[in-house]
């Protein structure tokens, strides 16, 4: 049949090994540069009930903010770059807009705001911008980036800004915000916000604890996976996968459904701890995480490896840093940590084709 | 003699001098070996035109003066703004554009056709009103706004508030025209046309238009 | 395809692969939705016999003869996690598209999400 009927669109998955005790290990940038997390999935065979240590970060996810129908403006304000961009870092977001049709705006916390825009918003706006790298021909995306720091009152560029987002055209959509404060607060987002209709969310915990699971065989150091010993990443990763969307994975090969099978060689775990968190997330929450999976090897287990999966927003407008994403088929973003018993560490950072390659 | 002087007179009521004479001289001359009278008798009621003469109409051509080439005015800078001008002067020419526009319409009134505006605005000439870049693909253009000093088939010159003389594209961008109320917004990649060309021009109508 | 790059430090374990295009499979998250309320239920073998004549009403034969599994299904609300190879995606895709009914009742198939990433279909924000 037609050859151009089989192509689809390229995606990307880097896999990184490296171990926690390297000084060059770069895992911790790896997180605090994702800056948009969605949520998180957490695997620990051989376990019932989460150790308290683990249980108190999970329960301890900060509280973020949903505020309604706010002008971009208000983020551009003085008051609000003084009063919370200088001081900590302010992640926001905008909620239940499309990054495909919609407008789309992000606060990330090095104080860079950025507006992706359709073409027609582009063209009112009165704003400088970049045109979107997944764009075709026509060009139908625009990303405006304004850094919110070095932005100076009075200035031309400043008066520009202001009058481009309150004047000329009034952007408005929902945000997702968050502070994340050095400690002393004078003030808070909600009162802040307090115009707006502003409501505190806690990221939503569920847990679930799986039994009798065949699982693959991995080994730390073998990344590429060896036929008879060990399976590789990428497999690992899809079964991961079936395992948190609870697929089964015993099929027969002559299955009418279904032929998918645990990659092989494999072996069977009597038990395994799930826990999710939903929301949205700090990536210092996440670093948290990370470092109390590592300590979960301190004392004796049965494990040989946890799993750690954060998976970004499908609608953020930058993946990793400052890497502009889009969404095209998925939206795609996300990484998983395999921490072994050893402090070894597997990396595997996915994204689909609207991003570039992950850091 | 007499005859062909009659001759010629019966003929040509018009008789010159000049040509008598030569008819007398050619006559000796050639016939010197007759007498007068055969002379007489030769030329005897015999129609002679000795001389022809129209007198119509005369068509006097006159060169019409071509006045200056499209080059030479551009050598000398005809059309050429200096970049300094006061927008304080250009506001009386508002003003009467303003006026013009309200008598090219029959007086505006909120009551008014928009659509018949629009028509009468297509076809009027916009030197004096005062625009606004609502959108365009380049945004340092947009929210300019100040009066038409000159269109051209390319470009509007505007004086902005701030006293600049600015050359605006009518390419890829989308103005506004403001007039007691009714605001008209004006696709300048259509309007690619010199103003006098303009007015002759039949616009289609079309349903979405892009930049 | 991948592309390898090794950096060998004092520890010598950093490693790095990069994969592109790395899955032979597409990952759908489809759901099957009647014009009205009906009696009609389905369990998972009709299920997918529906989307194999879907796809032989669309490409014929060969379309009815492509592989694909159905990995998990929910018959509560007709849902279903489809895995295809990438040279399918887009048949399977137009032949789910394109079906309007089941046994004369209107329906449709939405599809929700795809991956080429498994794991990317538990982490939807997009809901």
């Amino acid at each position: 049949m037609y050859m151009h009927l089989e192509q689809c669109p390229r995606h990307l998955l880097v896999c990184e090994k490296s171990n926690f005790t390297n000084e060059k290990s770069r895992h911790g940038i790896h997180v605090q540069s994702h800056y948009f997390n969605y949520q998180v999935n957490m695997l620990i065979p051989e376990c019932a009930v989460l150790p308290s240590e683990l249980n108190a970060l999970v329960n301890s996810f900060e509280k973020y903010y949903l505020v309604k129908n706010v002008p971009v403006y208000e983020l551009v304000e003085q008051q609000f770059i003084d009063r919370f961009v200088k001081k900590g870092s302010v992640y926001a977001l905008s909620y239940n807009t499309q990054i495909d049709q919609d407008n789309t705006v992000a606060l990330l916390p090095t104080g860079t705001l950025i507006l992706s825009v359709d073409k027609d918003t582009y063209e009112e706006l009165g704003l400088e911008g970049k045109s979107s790298q997944y764009s075709h021909k026509a060009v139908m995306r625009y990303v405006i980036t304004v850094d919110l720091k070095s932005l100076v009152p009075g200035t031309a560029k400043n008066k520009r800004v202001m009058w481009a987002l309150k004047e000329k055209l009034l952007v408005k959509c929902d945000f997702l915000i968050m502070w994340n404060s050095p400690g002393d607060e004078d003030f808070s987002l909600s009162t802040h916000f307090e115009k707006y209709q502003c409501k505190e969310h806690a990221p939503a915990v569920s847990t679930k604890v799986l039994r009798d699971l065949p699982y693959p065989v991995i080994q730390s150091c073998d990344l590429r996976g060896n036929p008879e010993k060990s399976c590789d990443a990428s497999e690992f990763m899809e079964w991961l996968g079936a395992v948190t969307s609870e697929i089964e994975c015993n099929n027969e090969a002559s299955n009418f459904l279904s032929t998918f099978c645990c990659p092989e060689p494999s072996s069977v775990m009597e038990k395994a701890y799930l826990c999710t968190v939903t929301g949205f997330l700090l990536p210092e929450n996440i670093c948290k995480l990370l470092e109390q999976l590592c300590h979960y090897f301190d004392e004796p287990k049965f494990a040989q490896w946890t799993s750690l999966t954060v998976h970004g927003f499908a609608d953020s407008p930058v993946s990793w840093g400052s890497a502009e994403h889009g969404f095209h088929k998925g939206g795609e973003n996300f990484y998983n940590f395999v921490v072994f018993k050893n402090r070894d560490y597997w990396l595997q950072m996915a994204v689909g084709s609207h991003d570039g390659c992950p850091p | 003699m007499a005859l062909a002087y009659i001759a010629t007179k019966e003929h040509s009521p018009q008789e010159s001098k000049q040509a008598k004479a030569f008819i007398d001289s050619f006559l000796k001359r050639s016939l010197h070996n007759l007498q007068e009278e055969e002379i007489q008798r030769h030329t005897d009621y015999k129609a002679v035109v000795l001389e022809h003469k129209y007198n119509g109409k005369k068509t006097q051509k006159k060169k019409k003066s071509k006045g200056l080439s499209a080059k030479q005015k551009r050598e000398m800078k005809l059309f050429h703004l200096k970049p300094e001008q006061q927008r304080s002067v250009f506001l009386p020419l508002n003003e009467l554009w303003k006026q013009y526009i309200r008598d090219l319409c029959n007086g505006l009134s909120p009551e008014s056709n928009p659509q018949m505006i629009q028509s009468k605005l297509l076809k009027a000439d916009f030197h004096g009103a005062i625009v606004t870049v609502t959108k365009s693909k380049c945004p340092s253009y947009v929210g300019t706004t100040g009066i038409i000093l000159q269109e051209t088939k390319h470009v509007f010159r505007i004086v902005t508030q701030h006293d600049r003389l600015k050359v605006i594209p009518k390419r890829n961008s989308v103005f506004t025209v403001e007039i007691d109320g009714f605001i008209t917004h004006v696709y300048g990649s259509k309007f690619q046309l010199k103003s006098s060309e303009r007015s002759a021009k039949k616009f289609k109508l079309k349903g979405t238009i892009d930049l | 395809m991948a592309c390898h790059e090794r950096m060998e430090d004092d520890s010598g374990k950093y490693e790095r692969i990069v994969h592109k295009n790395g899955s032979s499979y597409h990952y759908l998250k489809i759901s099957l939705e009647f014009e009205e309320d009906t009696s009609i239920r389905l369990n998972s073998a009709q299920f997918k016999q529906l989307i194999i004549s879907s796809l032989k009403q669309l490409f014929g034969e060969i379309g009815a003869a492509l592989p694909f599994d159905v990995l998990q299904f929910e018959e509560n609300t007709l849902s279903a996690v489809l895995r295809v190879y990438n040279r399918d995606l887009v048949k399977v895709w137009s032949a789910l598209t394109l079906l309007g009914s089941y046994q004369s009742e209107m329906c449709a198939f939405r599809v929700q999400q795809v991956s080429p990433f498994l794991l990317a279909l538990c982490g939807n924000s997009r809901t």
